[in-house]
């Protein structure tokens, strides 16, 4: 009788804790005052229509007052110690101050070989994405402008006539 | 007796029901990666330039105005029967570039349909001076600048 019991006790605290586990419920209500202040902040700092352009590392934009938008381009980035092309180092940036030429043949490479791809690209997407000719440059704002002169002119002889520079919004 | 009417009055407990947040939850988890990706956290801006021989609203302007940027002043030229003095550069710009665009300001009132402006800058100003003369003709009404390179 007694052993009985204490197996019926037994059985009746499994089955009340198997009750509890089943609605036991997670607290998602101060994740979501987080989430909501999370999404609030981003919907504050997210861009509508054009291009999102984050400064390179290292590279410290001019200020500007103007508050154009960008559209979808390779992007030059002219730091001062390198030049990059869409991610990657092409030429130390002391070569080009030290040059007497306009041209910079690396860089005509390099962005001849941007051309090319974007253009193969247009070819194979049909008519919907040709070549523009457009370009962004990113350039440390100390830079002299011998240089970004020499890098627009080797941008334009490669057919990168469309230049938009990068600023940082005042 | 008053027991079992107590008894009667007794109804099952009613517990305030919990919202069911977790489709809010998956909404959240979905939307804040996609708003992540498209955030600028540092506001970069576009900057329109023109250049000689690319069209562009200097070179339709009847106009021919052109701000010289050299390493020591500001000068603004190419404007018929006036001649504005050239300003000089300081360490502080504020004073230098609120002349300049004294001047610009006036060429404008004078020839409100010109458009466009040819900066010639000389090769060792820093490229943030560029930017801030290229501003400077923007609010002046006159559009982007084309850029020209001075002979050293």
């Amino acid at each position: 009788m007694r052993g009985f019991l204490i197996g019926t006790a037994i059985r009746e605290r499994k089955r009340r804790g198997s009750e509890q586990a089943a609605v036991a419920r997670l607290q998602l209500t101060s994740l979501i005052d987080i989430f909501t202040v999370l999404l609030l902040f981003l919907l504050k700092s997210v861009v509508v229509g054009g291009a999102v352009v984050s400064p390179f590392p290292g590279v410290a934009l001019p200020p500007s007052t103007s508050t154009a938008t960008f559209k979808e381009s390779p992007v030059v980035v002219v730091t001062r110690s390198q030049v990059v092309v869409d991610g990657a180092a092409v030429c130390p940036t002391e070569d080009i101050v030290q040059s007497g030429e306009l041209k910079v043949t690396a860089l005509e490479q390099a962005l001849g070989a941007v051309r090319q791809k974007t253009e193969a690209l247009a070819e194979r997407a049909g008519s919907a994405r040709k070549f523009e000719g457009k370009l962004i440059l990113q350039a440390d704002e100390t830079i002299p402008f011998h240089v970004l002169q020499k890098v627009m002119y080797t941008s334009q002889t490669v057919g990168f006539y469309d230049i938009t520079l990068a600023v940082i919004q005042k | 007796m008053s027991l079992r009417s107590s008894k009667k009055k007794r109804g099952p407990a009613l517990e305030p029901e919990e919202l069911n947040l977790l489709p809010l939850m998956s909404l959240f988890v979905a939307l804040v990666p996609a708003l992540l990706y498209s955030a600028v956290f540092v506001p970069v801006a576009a900057l329109g330039l023109d250049f000689p021989g690319t069209g562009g609203a200097a070179t339709e302007s009847p106009l021919a105005l052109a701000v010289r940027l050299s390493d020591s002043t500001y000068a603004v030229e190419g404007v018929p029967d006036s001649a504005y003095t050239p300003i000089y550069r300081q360490t502080d710009p504020t004073a230098p570039l609120q002349a300049l665009r004294a001047q610009l300001d006036d060429v404008h009132a004078r020839y409100p349909t010109s458009g466009g402006a040819i900066l010639v800058v000389s090769p060792q100003v820093p490229y943030r001076d560029v930017v801030q003369v290229m501003d400077q003709v923007r609010e002046a009404g006159f559009g982007n600048s084309t850029l020209l390179g001075a002979q050293q």
